[in-house]
């Protein structure tokens, strides 16, 4: 019991520096701003699903409202309303990126996203590309987020006047980067479990596959796929086969990416590529999921690796057993260090 | 020797250890006496963590053994000599279709239900034999880091399990009821098993009367924000609350004005159709135009200029 409880608050709770929080702000809320600031112009084709203005002015004999936008009881907003709400939420989240005013903006980027991506969805149907980021934004506006790699930080330090300590390693800079990886992992097995509950091993084991990439060319999805090997790929018998148990060992085994390097860097990219080959093969796209797989990157490594690379390069552990001699010289063999 | 052996294991595995985790450059004093005894009880820990590894590998072996029997032999058998009223009375009661289905019908039922379990269980099994060789491994390299430090006041400890409780109940609410309560979702896209024909509502532009002449909305820019795929299901929402015309007339306003603002390039519409259309799909799609089934639900014609 000891053990599990050492367990979960290593995983949750281990103290860290506040750098790979505050670079995974910049990533998330930098990444977010710049998709639905440049998707509606850049990509016409599907970009319009990143402009929330439009739904203002869609009759409300579409409306069904989807569960937590029922229970509080939210509205369509008019055109203009919305047009409005737009701009301050892509400031928001500009300003989460920058660390700006990092708490409110966070807040704000989570209320108004909540808003935003709730409104598609209770004109019909549920995308559940986004739903990822609700909750993300969520986490941030709870963490600490903005304690390093944000204006408020140098504002604080330029406050203070003298050379400011930086911020003590904490738990608190752990947990909301750890939350958002099991939302994300939780997501990605619940998708397997879906397949495993409605059609089990007959999911891979059928045409299920081949017959989604040939339906797809009867233009029913949010966006045409982006390329047309769909439906040739769904004329060979084993290659959809293999698709679809790749894309569900993939999303069942996803939650041991939270607990070993080796399989983060395993399973990460391939999630990453599955998205992708929906994308390309299928058409649904879910590029906001596909960024948000960024925040599996520990960038505090990778900033520290790539702005001391040399001083990296030479610093190696050390270990002895207390009975050797003043160290003389270092040994290197092929990744082991010797003190001679 | 023994010991001595260990010692220098743990100092390698320690060096390594240190070397994937830490990367700072750091001299470890370790005690040769505390060496000895650390290397002796990580030599009897070494064994429990292989009984350990060894247990729960023959139990999973032995439910995945008995499992198997119980549901490709036994119950198969239970349910022949159920329909047939020869197994126990409580089993027969739960058969009561014979006149209508054959035992075939029950037998491939069984097989659906017990082929999904098997993969869920297989999945299961996987994950309690990754968690078990992992907590054993740990065990054996006898090295245990020293947790890192709940450096958090409680409030602010109780907020964030707060929050993880909403977000994680949440989730695991809809996972294991299978509801959909957005935000939270079992995320069953692409789950089902489709049908062999392609079914949906699907609106097409009346070009001219006479000939008649329509063509398919299939084009994504035609109706945005909608897209194809959440047009279909808001129609049908509009159906069902008796608001069909009403919302085929805000598609084509919508279409028209669009069109109009340059948009997209559809021709001019004269009204506006909703079909249930019917396709069996062909890897080429090239019956995307001749429908198996094409059932008019409504037409509906642009509202006269000043007419609001």
């Amino acid at each position: 019991m000891t053990s599990l409880r050492k367990h979960w608050n290593r995983f949750w709770f281990e103290a860290a520096s506040p750098d790979n929080l505050g670079l995974c702000r910049i990533v998330l809320f930098g990444a977010m701003f710049l998709y639905y600031v440049l998707a509606p112009r850049l990509f016409p084709s599907w970009g319009y699903l990143a402009d929330f203005v439009p739904w203002g002015s869609v009759s409300r004999a579409f409306w069904s409202p989807v569960w937590l936008i029922s229970v509080l009881h939210l509205p369509p907003a008019s055109t203009q309303v919305l047009g409005a709400m737009q701009i301050v939420w892509r400031m928001a989240l500009l300003f989460g990126c920058l660390g700006l005013f990092t708490r409110v903006s966070t807040a704000i980027s989570f209320v108004f996203g909540f808003y935003f991506f709730g409104l598609p969805a209770s004109f019909g149907r549920i995308h559940h590309a986004e739903h990822v980021l609700i909750f993300s934004f969520l986490i941030m506006a709870f963490s600490r987020c903005g304690d390093a790699w944000s204006i408020d930080a140098l504002i604080r330090k330029a406050r203070t006047g003298a050379i400011q300590e930086p911020p003590a390693l904490s738990g608190e800079y752990t947990w909301p980067v750890r939350m958002l990886w099991v939302v994300m992992a939780l997501m990605y097995f619940a998708a397997g479990v879906s397949k495993i509950r409605h059609s089990g091993f007959e999911w891979i084991n059928s045409d299920t596959m081949a017959t989604f990439l040939v339906a797809h060319a009867y233009h029913i999805s949010m966006a045409d796929s982006l390329t047309s090997w769909g439906p040739v790929l769904a004329r060979t018998v084993m290659i959809p086969r293999l698709l679809a148990a790749f894309g569900m060992i993939v999303e069942l085994a996803m939650p041991l990416a939270l607990f070993s390097r080796r399989f983060r860097c395993l399973l990460v990219p391939s999630i990453a590529l599955m998205q992708f080959s929906i994308a390309a093969l299928l058409g649904p796209n879910f590029y906001q999921l596909i960024l948000c797989q960024l925040l599996w990157v520990p960038w505090d490594r990778v900033v520290a690796h790539v702005t001391r690379p040399a001083e990296s390069l030479h610093r190696y552990p050390m270990v002895c057993d207390g009975q050797i001699g003043p160290v003389e010289a270092l040994v290197v063999t092929e990744g082991d260090t010797y003190a001679t | 020797m023994a010991a001595y052996t260990t010692c220098n294991h743990m100092q390698n595995t320690r060096r390594r250890k240190v070397t994937s985790r830490l990367q700072v450059s750091s001299a470890v004093p370790v005690n040769s006496g505390n060496c000895v005894r650390s290397g002796v009880l990580a030599l009897s820990e070494n064994h429990r963590s292989r009984h350990l590894l060894l247990f729960w590998t023959a139990a999973l072996v032995v439910a995945a053994v008995l499992w198997g029997v119980f549901a490709y032999s036994l119950t198969p058998a239970l349910i022949a000599k159920a329909y047939q009223g020869e197994s126990l009375p409580i089993f027969n009661r739960l058969i009561g279709g014979q006149a209508h289905h054959p035992v075939t019908e029950y037998l491939a039922r069984w097989r659906r239900l017990a082929s999904k379990v098997s993969f869920g269980l297989a999945v299961l099994g996987v994950y309690i034999l990754l968690v078990v060789v992992g907590l054993t491994r740990e065990a054996m390299v006898a090295l245990n880091p020293p947790a890192g430090k709940v450096a958090m006041s409680k409030p602010r400890l109780l907020v964030v399990y707060a929050l993880g409780a909403v977000i994680f109940g949440g989730a695991l609410f809809d996972l294991v009821r299978d509801t959909e309560n957005w935000p939270f979702s079992p995320y069953p896209m692409f789950s089902e098993i489709p049908p062999k024909t392609l079914s949906m509502l699907r609106l097409y532009g009346v070009v001219q009367r006479s000939p008649l002449v329509e063509i398919q909305l299939d084009n994504n820019l035609y109706l945005q924000p909608f897209d194809t795929s959440r047009v279909a299901d808001a129609l049908n929402h509009a159906r069902q609350e008796n608001r069909l015309d009403e919302g085929v007339i805000d598609c084509l306003t919508r279409y028209e004005a669009l069109r109009r603002a340059g948009r997209h390039h559809g021709p001019p519409l004269v009204a506006m159709r909703i079909y249930l259309v019917t396709w069996t799909p062909t890897p080429s799609a090239s019956n995307i135009d001749r429908p198996d089934r094409k059932e008019l639900w409504t037409e509906v014609a642009p509202r006269p200029e000043g007419s609001d």
